[in-house]
C-alpha cells in the first residue's frame, strides 16, 4: 500500500513524509509527484491508497487533479494539504469529494486526524 | 488582532512547526549593507490586490533549507533554498490571504536572490530573527486602501 504526495516543492514534500513518519505511517511506500499531471499519469498505472496533494501547483492544479480522476471514473481517497482553506475551498473540495482539507502548517497529529479514518497507521 | 500580529504569530508557527525553528520578534529593522537576502513572493489578486514577501539573509535562508533537507548548511543548493523560500512565501501568504478581504487569488511563489530587497513602507512589515540573523515579512499593495487594510485600518 502506497501514499502518494503530491506538491511542486520539494521541501513541502520531505516535510510531509516527516509528518507521515511521526503520525505513525512509517510502513506505507511513499511516492511523490510534482504536479497534478505527474500525479494522475502515477495513478493511471497504479492506484495509491490515499492521495495527499496541494492545491497551488503549476501545470495542472490539485483541484484539476480532483476534476481528472472524477472524469476517469479513478475512485482514490484525496484530500488537499495546502496554505490556503477557505471556507470557500473547503465546500469547493469536499464537493468535489475531497475527504479533508488540511492546513500548512500542520503537526503531525492534524495528519493522524486527517487520515486516521481514511488509512490505519502502520 | 492586528494583521501585524497575525503575521509575526503565523510566520512563528510556520517556522516552528514546518520547518522546528523558533523565530523571535526583532525590534529593530536589521539591515547590514553585508548581508545577501533571499526573497519569496506570492501575490494576491482579486477584492484585495498586493503581494506577501518573505525575505531572509542568506545565510538564514540556507540553516532553513539545511534544517528541511537535514544537510549540513555548507552543502545546501541554490535550487532548494529557492525551493524553501518559495514553499514559506506559498504557507504564509495562503495563511495571510484568509484574514484579508475576499475573495481573491493566490499566484504560484517566486524566489529570488537580491542584494537589499526593496522595503515598501505603505503596508504591514514585520521583522524577526533567529541566531541573529534578520528575516522580515511585508504584505502590500499599490493601492492605498488595500494598504490600509494591511495595516488593519479598514
Amino acid at each position: 500500500m502506497n501514499i502518494l504526495v503530491v506538491d511542486d516543492s520539494k521541501a513541502m514534500r520531505l516535510i510531509v513524509r516527516k509528518a507521515l513518519r511521526q503520525a505513525g505511517y512509517g510502513s506505507y511506500h511513499v511516492d511523490e509527484a510534482a504536479n497534478g499531471k505527474e500525479a494522475l499519469a502515477a495513478i493511471r498505472t497504479g492506484k495509491p491508497a490515499v492521495i495527499l496533494s496541494d492545491w497551488n501547483m503549476p501545470e495542472m492544479n490539485g483541484f484539476e487533479l480532483l476534476q481528472a480522476l472524477t472524469k476517469e471514473g479513478i475512485k482514490v481517497p484525496f484530500g488537499f494539504v495546502t496554505s490556503e482553506t477557505t471556507p470557500e475551498m473547503q465546500q469547493q473540495a469536499t464537493g468535489a469529494g475531497a475527504l479533508f482539507l488540511l492546513a500548512k502548517p500542520f503537526t503531525a497529529d492534524a495528519m493522524l486526524a486527517a487520515l486516521r479514518n481514511i488509512l490505519p497507521p502502520g | 488582532m492586528t494583521v501585524a500580529e497575525d503575521i509575526r504569530q503565523l510566520t512563528g508557527d510556520v517556522l516552528a512547526t514546518a520547518f522546528g525553528l523558533p523565530l523571535t520578534l526583532s525590534t529593530r529593522e536589521a539591515w547590514s549593507p553585508d548581508l545577501q537576502y533571499v526573497s519569496g513572493l506570492v501575490t494576491i489578486h482579486g477584492s484585495w490586490t498586493g503581494f506577501v514577501g518573505v525575505h531572509c539573509s542568506k545565510e538564514l535562508a540556507r540553516r532553513f533549507t539545511a534544517t528541511v533537507f537535514s544537510v549540513d548548511p555548507a552543502k545546501t543548493t541554490s535550487d532548494d533554498i529557492s525551493d524553501v523560500l518559495r514553499e514559506l512565501a506559498n504557507i504564509v501568504g495562503g495563511n495571510i490571504k484568509s484574514v484579508l478581504p475576499g475573495p481573491s487569488k493566490l499566484s504560484l511563489p517566486t524566489a529570488d536572490m537580491v542584494e537589499r530587497p526593496a522595503l515598501r513602507v505603505h503596508g504591514v512589515t514585520v521583522w524577526l530573527e533567529y541566531g541573529g540573523q534578520p528575516m522580515f515579512v511585508e504584505v502590500d499593495s499599490s493601492n492605498e486602501t488595500d494598504a490600509r487594510r494591511a495595516r488593519g485600518e479598514d
